[in-house]
């Protein structure tokens, strides 16, 4: 094969531009490894400016250099459009401040290993493959690669029994929950013949009877259509796959392991499950089922003279409106009682998993412009959560004085008074986790909120969308007793001691720009939306 | 008129850049430097050296006095003198009928308010560096202080209602923050008690009675938008007018007008169609409901209690804001919307009827106060007093005229007083004081000069604005009423004479006479520094010449009459008083004229219709017969005569009374017996215990055992606490849940698909509607 | 309905409830005679010499680990060498690759010490 043939070749089937972020991630991640293993007696920092150029690097080449549009490639198994863009970027900003934060961190805990940034690496590379993968499968392997290294991270500090357990235990559960993704994906392939994404949503028909199975009708004596299991199957895959995403974004009654696991696994490594798990797992489900219920639409537009089984757009709806009202209460109940900002923010992020899961169950039964208004405010969440709660975790693993020591509410007293600064970034996050403007948490609630309302004056659905807006801005109400809570003990309990709080600058720089952000986008969040809106509208096929 | 400025305003601007004028959009910077020093102090203040932060913030005020007296000489150059006016943005905007923008608007006006603010404001920074020079939240003055000038700035130069309104709570918020400076005060143990010390108190009271005034105003507004919207009225008159004013202004769309713009309401009254009347009542009401927000802010009865207890304020705070600037932003804002009052005689009436009353009556509680302060406060309110019947009986331009040479003589009066009581070791009662002439003689000096400007003594600037606001009260006849312009005359000049009297008497019992403590132990007292005493000085001769850029029509050889200033501010000013007179003039008045210089017969006002021929040229309801067959300049040289006779008379009873060598006529103490009349005038006639009464007392009792301890203890608080243990409930039964043991985790996610499945094929095989959904989506 | 599998559904059922019943049926009615000799582990007629759960020394599952892992190549590199004709130069480069990942993998764990019994 002469050398333009191959180029040719390779230009039409593996686009390696459109994966080039991801191969940057994964060298990087053999590279640090390589490094660490060889290299002896040298500084961690180099490791992790290794492995930041290497995330700076695909964080350039997704930004500036990305295919864009609606392009597929390797056949169809990866997507590159502005959509798998946005959370290609939520995962390498969230790799990135997790690496910055680790830094001064793991000596700390003395956990203070190579593996560490090759995981996070190998970790974004799952993300990054959940963000732009558009087959079941390569969904499945995102995940995969994305949990095996999160499974260890959570593990890394060895001598911690905390930290083991926690390791274990999501291992255990999260096999669990593979396990049922991986069964879903085989019921939806046995039910339409394909796992692509793209080839499942115009196979609409096949599901609903073009089958070709016609069946005698005892009653009437002709052959119809026949309501096939594969739709039996095809439903039963739906829920199961559902439930693999639901358990990696924490959704009840799928988050049993989230508050153990958060607190046991580095507070870094918390951090960056809360942020960039769950953006990469909505990816995943919004690609999966905001797409695949359209068959419903397909259904009737082919007119074909069968009766769908359910309406599946409905069913979903059903269960996804539940489940983010269990999610959103039942997160903001637990958190409400916490006494250590460490486990309160695990359950906190259970319960902004279910405003995220709001703007979902929206965007399900909406159409046009308004269902991309509502995906986008969804993705403009997860962006300025990563933020926002990653900076908090910033804070917190600032006062960590190793162990688990200065995690306690309490820990927090009179910190304004000698370190005013570090409380003021923390005010700015807590502000933000609360929805209180003008920070970006309230602009990102404002907008999936105002996409319930707007959903809500759809046609018979009014009662549904409305008390689903109302029931989130409740629960609002509800998180901001306890995000305020640590500010009390900042701003108006004086210290009985002064802790050590070490101002170490990579540390200082991640909350820095966490801080900036999270501002930033609070005042100008229209750049920021647009950028969500282009993904959303990159999302729906045809 | 206003057509031909705005278009000579178009123009200017554009060839303001090449002719090395200043742009409107440089605007910006007068109120960005009080804001950068503000933000400064705010954050760095406490570190910074004292003399740094007094300096530069001095510096900041003067940079913005720098500016406007910049833009004020390039109007000056400027062909037509045109006002400078630049839109930055819009602010808020909501639908295709309401926009405000964020605009600046530097006119003539304008102009004189920020020269005035900024001139003032600058001295009384430097006067503050020395007088606060003890104080150990230096900062933190400098930063208020800096943040009052941005605010009123802000009032001042804002092109609408609503920036204005931003800069009136902002002095508002400033003018609280600042009253209770020393809110740990601890010198008033009397005054303190649960509420916080008396300075706290006083802080609270002036907060809370200007909120009474603002809901006025801001009523104001509404009405405004509500009568003058095509949003919210779509008549055929205002449609017109919209149009007549869409072509005044030069704009292409009706829509790009916004009614609480000044611009553009302005134009949209002035291009009401012909043969249809302006809604008379609700323009009657808009014009009392601002009013009764001017009057917050600028202590008119009935809300000008909180103006006298305002004074336990720093003094440089009591000099610049509650008495140069803040308390006149009243007069300023009636006289902005002149457009408005002019059109609702009645509105003129309570303006003018209010402000001599409480020209009057303030006058009288001053003259048996003993704190010096209070008895400059009671002054301040008593001026405001007559600027009101100025605004009110429509000679706005007489009224900010009077603004400004109340500004400089009164905060030369304060910051006066300032020294005296840095002197005194923070003594304010002038029955301690005495024979001070010796210590303090520039201060005396700087004091007598403003203390006869104050009286109206001839060749003093205040001479010149009373004199001017008594002669139009004269001539006010709205409705044709005569009585009612002689009574606000005969109020104004009954005030003047108390105001002379008891200026005399503060005068006497301080400066003049013997001291009443022992001279040996004054010879230890400190003198005021440097900075104070120069502030003085500025102040005094702003005191003396500040009257001569508008001196009367008839001293005037030419007949522009030297009326300088007023000609200036009735660019925007729409004088009705002087339309009368322009009628009457027409009318056939009879002209007797004399040039010449003092005393003898000059102008008669013919000066005042210069910018304003073309309201002349409108006939006029009423006021044809006024005054007919007597010359308007021989009654202008009479009522000039009279007003300079009360004045003597007053300083003269002074003079008898407690002058020179009257050392023994001291008030009586404290407890002493005192005349009934004597003891209602000291006791400030009893309103404040009248409101405590009647207003106060009710309120409190009422929202403390009705609405605290009824409705929200039992019924809210017991509901929210209710609301809370159940959710804290809840919460700790949920994480009874959250065992820890992976089986139990496993179940709950098992039972979650399970359910999740019963749900599906629930839903699908029995065709049960999902709870909620009407219909669903089949 | 469903009805081509419903044969199926019967063989499960009744190759679920076969194996189920006979297990029972030998629960219920076999007879239980425990002695010490019948419930101890059987280990081809040799005596037990104690607890069948004791502790492997770590090394043991690591090198099983990398055995499987290393051992998973051989699975993939099979069919791509009876292939190899048809998968041409980018089958080549693409081997590479995972070869060149293993490699890493193999150098990390030999530079940890991975594979050093002691």
């Amino acid at each position: 094969m002469n050398p333009s043939g191959i180029q040719l070749f390779l230009k039409q089937n593996f686009d390696i531009q459109t994966v080039m972020p991801l191969i940057v991630v994964a060298a990087t991640a053999l590279l640090v490894l390589l490094l660490e293993a060889t290299i002896r007696g040298k500084s961690r920092t180099f490791l992790t400016a290794v492995s930041l150029v290497g995330l700076g690097v695909a964080l350039l080449l997704t930004l500036f250099n990305f295919p864009g549009a609606k392009q597929s490639s390797f056949y169809g198994m990866v997507r590159t459009d502005a959509f798998a863009q946005f959370f290609t970027v939520i995962a390498l900003a969230a790799g990135s401040l997790t690496l910055l934060l680790s830094a001064n961190y793991l000596p700390k805990i003395k956990s203070d290993t190579g593996e560490f940034h090759a995981l996070v690496l190998l970790a974004v590379c799952g993300m990054i493959l959940m963000a732009i993968g558009n087959d079941l499968i390569v969904l499945f392997l995102g995940i995969e690669t994305m949990s095996i290294a999160m499974y260890i991270l959570c593990g890394i500090r060895v001598d911690a029994e905390k930290s083991n357990e926690s390791s274990l235990k999501y291992l255990l559960l999260g096999a669990f929950a593979s396990a049922f993704l991986l069964f879903g994906i085989a019921l939806i392939y046995g039910a339409t013949g394909t796992t692509n994404i793209e080839a499942l949503i115009n196979s609409g028909g096949v599901l609903y009877g073009i089958s070709g199975i016609k069946e005698y009708q005892w009653d009437t004596g002709a052959y119809q259509f026949a309501e096939t299991a594969a739709q039996y199957f095809f439903i039963l895959g739906v829920a199961f796959v559902f439930l693999g995403f639901a358990f990696k974004i924490g959704a009840v009654p799928f988050h049993m392991w989230t508050p153990d696991v958060y607190q046991g696994a580095p507070t870094s490594v918390t951090g960056f499950m809360a942020v960039g798990v769950k953006a990469a797992a909505f990816a995943a489900l919004i690609r999966v089922f905001l797409g695949i219920v359209d068959f419903g639409d397909l259904y009737s537009s082919n007119a074909i003279a069968y009766q769908p089984l359910m309406d599946l757009k409905d069913v979903l709806l059903g269960v996804i409106w539940l489940v983010a009202v269990l999610t959103m209460t039942l997160g903001n109940l637990s958190a409400l009682i916490q006494t250590n900002l460490k486990r309160m923010l695990a359950f906190s992020s259970i319960a902004h998993a279910g405003y995220a899961l709001v703007g979902v169950s929206v965007a399900l039964r909406l159409s046009g412009d308004d269902r991309d208004a509502a995906v986008g405010a969804v993705m403009f969440y997860l962006l300025a959560y990563m933020f926002m709660n990653l900076g908090a975790f910033g804070v917190v693993i600032m006062m960590n004085r190793g162990n688990d020591e200065g995690e306690h509410l309490h820990d927090y007293n009179g910190l304004a008074s000698y370190r005013p600064l570090v409380a003021a970034a923390m005010a700015v996050f807590m502000f933000s986790l609360a929805g209180i403007p003008p920070t970006a948490g309230f602009v990102g609630k404002f907008y999936i909120f105002s996409a319930a309302v707007s959903a809500g004056t759809v046609e018979g659905y009014g009662l549904y969308f409305y008390s689903l807006a109302i029931i989130g801005v409740l629960n609002s109400i509800i998180s901001v007793y306890y995000y305020l809570y640590p500010l009390r003990n900042m701003y108006f309990v004086s210290a009985e001691r002064e802790h050590k709080v070490e101002l170490r600058p990579l540390m200082s720089a991640s909350i820095l720009i966490s801080t900036i952000f999270v501002l930033w986008i609070g005042v100008m969040p229209k750049g920021f939306l647009s950028r969500a809106l282009e993904g959303a509208k990159a999302l729906f096929f045809g | 008129m206003p057509l031909e400025l705005l278009q000579l305003a178009a123009t200017a601007s554009q060839t303001a850049a090449g002719s090395g004028l200043p742009t409107g959009r440089m605007l910006i910077w007068i109120l960005l430097f009080p804001l950068i020093g503000m933000t400064i102090w705010g954050i760095l203040g406490k570190r910074l050296r004292r003399e740094t932060v007094g300096t530069l913030a001095s510096l900041a005020i003067g940079l913005s006095f720098i500016f406007s007296l910049g833009f004020f000489l390039a109007m000056l150059v400027r062909e037509g003198h045109g006002a400078y006016t630049y839109t930055y943005y819009t602010w808020i905007a909501a639908g295709k009928w309401f926009s405000i923008p964020f605009g600046l608007r530097f006119d003539h006006l304008s102009a004189v308010m920020a020269l005035v603010v900024t001139g003032v404001s600058t001295v009384i920074h430097i006067y503050s560096i020395g007088y606060m020079r003890h104080d150990h939240a230096y900062w933190r003055f400098f930063c208020y202080l800096n943040l009052f000038v941005f605010f009123m700035l802000m009032l001042v130069l804002g092109d609408n209602l609503l920036m204005m309104f931003v800069g009136w709570e902002g002095v508002g918020l400033c003018s609280y923050l600042l009253i209770g400076f020393w809110y740990d005060d601890r010198n008033h143990p009397a005054e303190t008690n649960e509420q916080g010390t008396g300075n706290a108190i006083a802080g609270k009271k002036a907060f809370i009675v200007n909120r009474i005034g603002d809901f006025g105003f801001v009523l104001g507004i509404f009405f405004i938008f509500v009568t003058f919207s095509l949003m919210t009225n779509d008549s055929a008159e205002l449609q017109k007018a919209y149009a007549g004013a869409a072509k005044q202004l030069h704009v292409t769309d009706v829509e790009q007008i916004t009614p609480l713009k000044f611009s553009h309401l302005k134009a949209i009254i002035e291009s009401w169609p012909e043969g249809s009347h302006l809604p008379v009542m609700v323009l009657t009401l808009i014009g009392i409901f601002l009013f009764v927000g001017a009057a917050g802010k600028s202590a008119q009865i009935p809300l000008y209690v909180w103006l006298p207890d305002a004074m336990a304020g720093p003094t440089p705070v009591s000099a610049l804001i509650h008495a140069a600037t803040m308390v006149t932003a009243g007069v300023y804002m009636v006289a902005r919307m002149s457009f408005i009052y002019v059109e609702a005689p009645t509105a003129m009436m309570v303006v003018a009827g209010i402000g001599a009353l409480t020209a009057l009556f303030a006058a009288t509680i001053g003259l048996a106060q003993n704190d010096i302060k209070k008895v400059l406060a009671y002054s301040t309110v008593s001026q405001l007093g007559y600027m009101f019947i100025a605004v009110g009986v429509g000679a706005y331009a007489f009224g900010i005229f009077h603004l400004m040479t109340h500004a400089f003589f009164k905060a030369c009066l304060f910051l006066g007083s300032g020294a005296v009581i840095d002197f005194m070791h923070h003594k304010q009662d002038i029955r301690g004081y005495g024979g001070l002439r010796k210590y303090l003689p520039i201060t005396h000096i700087t004091w007598v000069i403003a203390a006869y400007a104050i009286a109206g003594l001839p060749f003093l600037s205040g001479f010149y604005s009373k004199d001017a606001i008594l002669e139009k009260a004269f001539e006010f006849a709205p409705h044709g009423m005569h009585w009612f312009g002689y009574a606000v005359f005969g109020m104004g000049l009954a005030g003047a004479i108390l105001t002379a009297f008891y200026m005399t008497r503060v005068t006497a019992l301080t400066f003049w006479g013997t001291p009443r403590i022992p001279e040996e132990k004054l010879a230890t007292f400190k003198k005021p520094p440097g900075t104070m005493k120069a502030a003085l000085v500025i102040l005094a001769f702003l005191a003396i010449i500040g009257g001569y850029i508008n001196i009367p029509a008839w001293w005037s050889s030419d007949h522009k009459g030297g009326q300088y200033f007023v000609t200036w501010v009735q660019h925007w000013t729409k004088d009705k008083v002087a339309e009368e007179r322009h009628f009457v003039q027409h009318g056939g008045a009879a002209h007797d004229e004399k040039a010449g210089h003092d005393e003898k017969a000059g102008d008669d006002g013919k000066a005042q219709n210069d910018g304003d021929k073309e309201a002349a040229e409108k006939p006029h309801k009423e006021g044809s017969e006024v005054h007919e067959g007597m010359s308007l300049g021989m009654l202008a040289f009479l009522l000039t005569l009279l007003s300079v006779g009360v004045a003597v008379i007053g300083v003269a009873a002074g003079m008898a009374k407690y002058g020179v060598k009257k050392t023994g006529a001291v008030p009586p103490a404290e407890g002493e017996k005192l005349t009934p009349l004597h003891a209602m005038i000291k006791n400030k006639y009893w309103i404040d215990e009248l409101y405590e009464g009647t207003l106060v007392d009710p309120i409190h009792a009422g929202s403390k055992y009705v609405l605290w301890q009824g409705i929200d203890v039992f019924i809210i608080d017991a509901f929210v606490d209710g609301l809370a243990w159940f959710t804290l409930r809840i919460g700790a039964w949920v994480r009874r849940l959250q065992t820890g043991l992976i089986p139990v985790y496993v179940i709950f996610m098992v039972a979650g698909l399970v359910a999740m499945l019963i749900y599906f094929f629930a839903y699908g095989i029995l065709e049960m509607p999902t709870f909620f959904i009407k219909g669903g989506g089949k | 309905m469903t009805g081509q599998y419903i044969p199926i559904l019967c063989a499960a059922v009744v190759s679920v409830g076969l194996a189920a019943g006979m297990l029972l049926l030998s629960r219920i009615l076999g007879p239980r005679n425990l002695t010490k000799r019948k419930t101890s582990t059987y280990e081809c007629g040799v005596e037990p010499t104690g607890s069948t759960r004791e502790r492997f020394p770590i090394k043991f599952y690591i090198i099983a680990m990398l055995f499987i892992l290393f051992d998973i190549e051989i699975i993939f590199m099979i069919p791509w060498a009876i292939e190899f004709r048809q998968l041409g130069f980018l089958g080549f480069i693409e081997m590479a690759v995972f070869i060149g990942v293993l490699v890493v993998g193999l150098v990390y764990v030999w530079k940890k010490g991975a594979l050093e019994w002691d």
